[in-house]
C-alpha cells in the first residue's frame, strides 16, 4: 500500500489530506477546523496530527508527503513583482522577506514537528496542477477535458488552461502570470467595498444582484482579456507596493464614490448602498465577460469542449450560468473545493499516481463529506448535558421525523451529523436549515440566528425531481448542483419564484441533495408542505464552519438555537 | 481573560485599546474552546465551554463599547481598526500550531486561567476609567463580573486538587511575565525604528541577489511529469 499526506498551507486555509492507494481519502482537515480561526493559514501540524491520530496510521507509513505548491518560487514571484516598484515597495519588501521564514521557506523545520521522519519524503507540485487534480478527482473517467485554472495568484502563475488526455498525460497549454490575475483584480474591488480581501468576495457576489452594472465599461480601464492575454493596468492597484491596500487612489477618481469604510456593516438603508451594488454588479459583470472569453480560448487551444472549472475564482458560482450558456459544452465540472484548502487532496492525488501501484479506484473523492470526524464526545454524556443545558428530545431513530415536523412548524434547526464538507458551502452536514418557503423562518434564521445582512442570499436545497419543476436546471451541471457549485434561474412562473432562498435577480445558489441523504431524508419527512430546505452553514459569524460536537454547542449557545441535530439523536438547548 | 490586556490600556487611543482587548478576549475564547474538546471529565468541559462563550460574548461586547464610544466620545477614539480574527496570531494572543491546553499540564493551565482572569479583570478596572457612555460602562461591568467568576471558578477547582500556596506562586509569576511582555510591547517600537536601517539593507541586497536568479522556464510536453524536488 502506498500513503501519502498532501499539504496546503501558509496563504490562504491551510489544510492536509491522507490518502492510500487501496483505501482512497484516509483523512482530511482544515487548520481551522481545529484552531477555530477562520481562514487560518499557518502549516496544518494539528490537522495532520488529528489525522494520523484518527486514521491511525503512523508517519513513518507515509512514502510521501507532497506539498501543494513549489515554495522558492511563491516567495519569489511577489518579491520580483514589487521589486519594479522599489523604493515604493521597500515596505512591503522588508515584510517579505522579515516573514519568508515563516511561510513555505519552512516547510521542512514545519515538518519535523509532526515527525522527524517525514521531512526527506518531501516533494513538491505545481500550485495550479493541485488544483487541477482536486477537480479530476472527482471524475470517474477523466480524460480529454480543458482543465481551467483561475485564482489570485499561486506558486508563479494567476491563470492556466491545460489539455487532460488522461491523468497521466497533461500538457500546459496557456499561462497568465503576475500581477495580470482575475483573482487579484476580484479581490481589488473586495476592497473597495469595504470588505476583506480573500475573506469578503462572496459578500460582493451577492450583494451584485442588487444593482446595474453602471461601472461595468470604466472597469475595464483596470483589466482587459485582449489577444490571448490578460493584463491588468497597474495604475489602478497597489497590491505590488502596499501591505494593507488593493487598489490605487485612482480607482476612486475613476468611479466617483469613496471607497467604503472597512470592516462597517452595510445595510440596504445606507446613502451609498446602490452606488456600491453598482460597483458589486459591474465587477461581477465584468469578470463574467472576462471568464467567458477565456473559456472560448481555452476550447480554441486545446481542441476540447469539456470543461473543469478551478482556483478560488471558481468559487464565483453566479458566473457559471453564463459560461456554460455562452459556450454549450459537453460537460462542465466545478471543483467541490476549489480553493487553497482543497489542493492538499488534488496534490495527495498526484502523488498517489505518480507514487502508487495502479489499484486506484475513481473516483478518488466520491462525496464531498470526507473531512476527518472526531471520536470525541460522540454521544455527549448525561453530565455534561446537564451541565450545559443539552436536553436530548429523541434518538437516532425517530429524532429525523421530529427535525422534519419542527422544520415544518417554522423552526430553525442546526446539523452536526458524520463528516464534514470539504469544500466552502454547508452542505446538510453542517448545517442550519429551516423552511425554504417560509419568509419568516428565513428571515430569523439569516438576520437574527446569524446576524447576516439582508443583501446576502441563503441557499435552497432540494431533491432532483422537485429542482426539476422548480428551477431552471442546466443538466450539465447536476454535478455542480450537488455542492452548490452554480446558481441557478427561477421561472417567474414557478412557485419558487417568491421563495425566500430566490434572491433578489431571480436566482438561486441551489443545492440538489443526493439521494439517499440526511437532507433527502428529511425532506421526504416534511412533505409537500416543505419543498425546499433553507441550508447556510452552521458557524458564529466570520468563524469557521463548526467542526467538532463542542464546536457545535457552542455556536448554539452563542447564537439562539435551540435545536441541533447529532449522530445519536436530537437535543433541546435551554439557553 | 487576556495574557496581554494591560498594554493595550495604557495606549491614548481609546478605539485601538478596546480592539487590542477584543483580540485579548477571542484568544481566550480559541484557548478555552480547545480546553473544552480536550477536557476528559463532563463536568470541567462543561465549564471549559460555558467559560468559551462568555469570551466570546467578551468580543462581541468590546465591539459594541467600540461603537458606543466612537459614537459619544470621538476625540478619544481616534481610529476604529478592522477586526480581524486571524491577527490573533500576529498580536501574539494566539500562538500558531501550539494550544494551550496542549503545550500545558491541567495543572498549569488551570493556573493560567485562575492568574490571567484576575490579571484581565484588573486591566478593565483602568479601562472603564477611560470609558464615557454609562452604557458602554455597565457592558464592561458586566465583563468584570464574569473574569472574577471565571476566576473563582478555577480557584475552587485547583484547590480540590493542588494547594494555596502554589496558585500564589503561579500567580505572581504570570503577573511577571505579563509586566516583561508589556515591556517588550512598549519598547518594540523604539526596537522597530532602530533595526529599521538594517532591515532596509539587507532587503535592498536580498532583491540584488534573488533579481539574478533565473526566472521559471517550463518546457515540458507531460506536466504529470513536472520534477517532484524542484523547488523553483
Amino acid at each position: 500500500m502506498t500513503i501519502i499526506l498532501g499539504i496546503s498551507a501558509y496563504y490562504h486555509e491551510s489544510s492536509a489530506c491522507l490518502v492510500s492507494d487501496e483505501q482512497g481519502i484516509l483523512g482530511y482537515l482544515k487548520e481551522e477546523s481545529i484552531t477555530r480561526v477562520k481562514g487560518d493559514n499557518s502549516f496544518p501540524l494539528l490537522a495532520i496530527k488529528d489525522i494520523f491520530n484518527c486514521s491511525r496510521i503512523s508517519p513513518s507509513q507515509v512514502d510521501k508527503v507532497v506539498f501543494y505548491e513549489r515554495p522558492l518560487s511563491s516567495f519569489l514571484g511577489p518579491i520580483r513583482l514589487s521589486a519594479k516598484y522599489f523604493p515604493r515597495s521597500l515596505e512591503l519588501i522588508t515584510n517579505q522577506f522579515t516573514k519568508a521564514f515563516q511561510g513555505p521557506l519552512a516547510l521542512s523545520s514545519d515538518l519535523t514537528k509532526v515527525d522527524a521522519c517525514l521531512a526527506s519524503k518531501l516533494i513538491y507540485i505545481d500550485h495550479h496542477l493541485s488544483h487541477l487534480y482536486t477537480a479530476l478527482a472527482q471524475l470517474t473517467n477523466p480524460s480529454s477535458v480543458c482543465g481551467v485554472v483561475v485564482d489570485g495568484y499561486g506558486d508563479h502563475a494567476c491563470t492556466s488552461i491545460y489539455a487532460v488526455e488522461n491523468l497521466r498525460q497533461i500538457r500546459l497549454l496557456w499561462q497568465s502570470k503576475l500581477p495580470d490575475s482575475i483573482g487579484l483584480f476580484y479581490s481589488a474591488i473586495t476592497d473597495y467595498l469595504g470588505f476583506e480581501v480573500n475573506e469578503g468576495e462572496y459578500k460582493v457576489m451577492g450583494l451584485a444582484a442588487y444593482g446595474i452594472p453602471e461601472f461595468q465599461e470604466r472597469l475595464t480601464k483596470l483589466i482587459r482579456f485582449e489577444d490571448g492575454n490578460i493584463k491588468l493596468n497597474m495604475e489602478y492597484f497597489m497590491f505590488q507596493e502596499s501591505l494593507t491596500q488593493s487598489y490605487s487612489e485612482n480607482v476612486k477618481d475613476l468611479l466617483g464614490i469613496p471607497p467604503r469604510e472597512p470592516g462597517q456593516f452595510l445595510s440596504t438603508d445606507d446613502d451609498l448602498f446602490q452606488s456600491y451594488a453598482n460597483l458589486a454588479c459591474s465587477a461581477q459583470a465584468l469578470v463574467e465577460n472576462l471568464l467567458v472569453q477565456l473559456f472560448r480560448f481555452a476550447r480554441d487551444l486545446s481542441g476540447y469542449n469539456s470543461f473543469v472549472f478551478c482556483g478560488g475564482v471558481a468559487m464565483n458560482s453566479a458566473s457559471i450560468k453564463k459560461i456554460v450558456s455562452e459556450l454549450n459544452p459537453i460537460s462542465f465540472t466545478i471543483s467541490w473545493s476549489p480553493g487553497d484548502a482543497g489542493s492538499s487532496i488534488g496534490a495527495a492525488f498526484w502523488a498517489l499516481l505518480k507514487y502508487g501501484q495502479d489499484k486506484l479506484e475513481l473516483p478518488l473523492l466520491g462525496d464531498p463529506f470526507i473531512s476527518t470526524q472526531y471520536p470525541i464526545p460522540t454521544p455527549l454524556s448525561e453530565e455534561f448535558d446537564s451541565q450545559t443545558g443539552l436536553r436530548k428530545i429523541s434518538s437516532t431513530q425517530d429524532s429525523l421525523a421530529t427535525v422534519a415536523a419542527l422544520i415544518a412548524e417554522g423552526k430553525v434547526v442546526a446539523t452536526c451529523v458524520g463528516k464534514a464538507e470539504i469544500g466552502p458551502r454547508a452542505l446538510g452536514h453542517r448545517s442550519l436549515l429551516c423552511d425554504g418557503s417560509s419568509h419568516t423562518a428565513v428571515t430569523y434564521m439569516n438576520e437574527i440566528v446569524k446576524g447576516r445582512t439582508s443583501f446576502r442570499p441563503t441557499a435552497p436545497a432540494t431533491t432532483l425531481g422537485k429542482a426539476l419543476a422548480l428551477y431552471s436546471i442546466d443538466q450539465r451541471l447536476l454535478n455542480s448542483y450537488r455542492v452548490m457549485g452554480a446558481t441557478v434561474a427561477v421561472p417567474s412562473d414557478s412557485p419558487a419564484y417568491t421563495y425566500p432562498t430566490t434572491h433578489i435577480d431571480k436566482t438561486a445558489r441551489l443545492q440538489i441533495v443526493d439521494e439517499p441523504s440526511l437532507l433527502a431524508s428529511i425532506l421526504e419527512l416534511c412533505g409537500p408542505d416543505v419543498p425546499v430546505l433553507a441550508n447556510t452553514s452552521f458557524n458564529i459569524s466570520s468563524d469557521p464552519t463548526v467542526s467538532s460536537h463542542i464546536d457545535a454547542v457552542a455556536a448554539c449557545l452563542l447564537m439562539g438555537i435551540e435545536y441541533i441535530l447529532v449522530d445519536d439523536g436530537l437535543y433541546q438547548v435551554c439557553q | 481573560m487576556g495574557i496581554s490586556t494591560a498594554k493595550s490600556i495604557r495606549s491614548s487611543d481609546l478605539g485601538y485599546a478596546l480592539i487590542e482587548t477584543a483580540y485579548a478576549e477571542y484568544g481566550s475564547a480559541i484557548e478555552m474552546i480547545a480546553a473544552a474538546r480536550a477536557a476528559t471529565g463532563p463536568k470541567l468541559r462543561s465549564g471549559y465551554l460555558r467559560h468559551a462563550v462568555d469570551e466570546y460574548n467578551h468580543v462581541k461586547s468590546l465591539l459594541k463599547i467600540l461603537t458606543i464610544e466612537a459614537n459619544s466620545a470621538p476625540a478619544k477614539v481616534k481610529t476604529i481598526p478592522r477586526f480581524t480574527r486571524s491577527k490573533a496570531y500576529i498580536k501574539g494572543y494566539l500562538e500558531k500550531n501550539a494550544l494551550l491546553v496542549d503545550v500545558k499540564s491541567t495543572k498549569h493551565f488551570v493556573e493560567f486561567v485562575y492568574s490571567n482572569e484576575l490579571l484581565a479583570k484588573e486591566s478593565f478596572e483602568r479601562l472603564l476609567e477611560s470609558l464615557t457612555s454609562p452604557e458602554s460602562k455597565q457592558i464592561l461591568l458586566g465583563i468584570m463580573d464574569d473574569e472574577l467568576r471565571h476566576h473563582s471558578y478555577a480557584e475552587k477547582y485547583y484547590l480540590s486538587s493542588y494547594t494555596t500556596h502554589q496558585l500564589r506562586l503561579a500567580f505572581a509569576s504570570e503577573r511577571a511575565k505579563n509586566r516583561i511582555r508589556n515591556l517588550i510591547a512598549a519598547n518594540k517600537v523604539l526596537l522597530d525604528r532602530l533595526f529599521y536601517p538594517l532591515s532596509v539593507l539587507f532587503t535592498a541586497a536580498a532583491l540584488f541577489v534573488l533579481n539574478m536568479l533565473p526566472e521559471r522556464q517550463s518546457s515540458l510536453d507531460n506536466h504529470f511529469e513536472a520534477h517532484p524536488t524542484s523547488i523553483l
